[in-house]
């Protein structure tokens, strides 16, 4: 019965953060400093996923398969590649790394 | 069409994330959170927090990890805002990172109101689809079934795609390099109580920075 009354919870206050900014927003418009954290806030908060989901794949392991994906991932990244290909290249490099270090 | 990367990228962890409800003692409850919640970080960690506690601090854990929907569905209401009230009621349940991401892409492209919304329930509506029929199967698998391949990588391969391009002018480098760094510090922090932290610190970085730049 508490897994049920957490589940609920949580999916009604999910709601109520996901709607909330939506119907405030046409009520009354916020000076342009919200807006500027606003997006800096998005930014942050993709980063912060970003870190965090590394950390938890390296934690993972094995270590040097992981990590050799995410830095081919980065580089093409960095260099404007789209995201189909750095997926294949991040996982294909770290498969090529682990089947290397099988051998 | 967008949705497709994200999805693939997203795959293996909606299989985590179904393995861990599979091995859960309430995997019915836990099922209905797929919809309910609609969020894998925050459905984890309330699962999670009920095999450590009560209902309440369980909740409360969900709750603290999504609080960054609340910057999502802010970021997304300047653009919403000529929208019918009746799609951000009914989009509001789909705001989720890689909606968001798609709804921040498709806003910088010009279009008619009722094509971004079609945009964005084909994105939402693929997603929930894939997201609900692999936690599904993950917990019909078993534990660990996502992990075991290493396709669990795609997830932050997939966010590179979207901080990159922030990294480029120096208010958001500082935003990232701030929220990464305080994030690896609070990484061992309880029920996502440090990622906050890490937002936090990132966004006034980027504040004071923008500040100091006008």
């Amino acid at each position: 019965m508490s897994a049920w009354i957490a589940i609920v919870a949580v999916g009604l206050g999910s709601y109520g953060l996901r709607v909330g900014p939506l119907l405030l927003r046409s009520r009354f418009e916020p000076p342009p400093v919200v807006d500027e954290v606003i997006r800096h806030a998005g930014t942050a908060a993709v980063s912060a996923l970003l870190v965090l989901s590394c950390l938890r794949v390296v934690e993972r392991g094995p270590l040097l398969p992981v990590v050799a994906g995410l830095t081919v991932g980065a580089a093409l990244a960095w260099r404007s590649k789209p995201m189909y290909a750095i997926v294949a290249a991040g996982l294909g490099s770290q498969w090529a790394v682990h089947l290397l270090l099988a051998l | 069409m967008a949705m497709a990367p994200l999805l693939i990228g997203f795959a293996p962890y909606a299989v985590v994330v179904g393995s861990v409800i599979g091995a859960h003692s309430s995997p019915a409850a836990g099922w209905a959170g797929i919809w309910l919640i609609f969020g894998g970080s925050a459905h984890l960690a309330t699962l999670n927090a009920l095999d450590d506690g009560s209902a309440l601090l369980a909740a409360l854990t969900g709750l603290l990890v999504n609080a960054r929907l609340l910057v999502y569905s802010a970021s997304l209401s300047g653009r919403w805002r000529h929208q019918p009230l009746w799609f951000r009621f009914a989009a509001a349940p789909f705001i989720v990172d890689p909606t968001w991401m798609v709804a921040d892409q498709r806003a910088r492209r010009p279009g008619t109101l009722a094509a971004e919304r079609r945009h964005f329930f084909g994105a939402a509506l693929s997603l929930a689809a894939v997201w609900g029929a692999l936690a599904t199967l993950g917990m019909l698998l078993g534990s660990h079934a996502g992990a075991s391949l290493g396709l669990d990588v795609a997830v932050p391969l997939c966010l590179f795609t979207l901080v990159a391009p922030r990294m480029r002018d120096r208010q958001g480098a500082l935003v990232v390099l701030t929220t990464g760094v305080v994030a690896v510090l609070t990484a061992a922090w309880p029920a996502g109580s440090g990622l906050i932290v890490a937002l936090t610190a990132g966004t006034l970085a980027g504040t004071v920075a923008s500040k100091a730049a006008s």
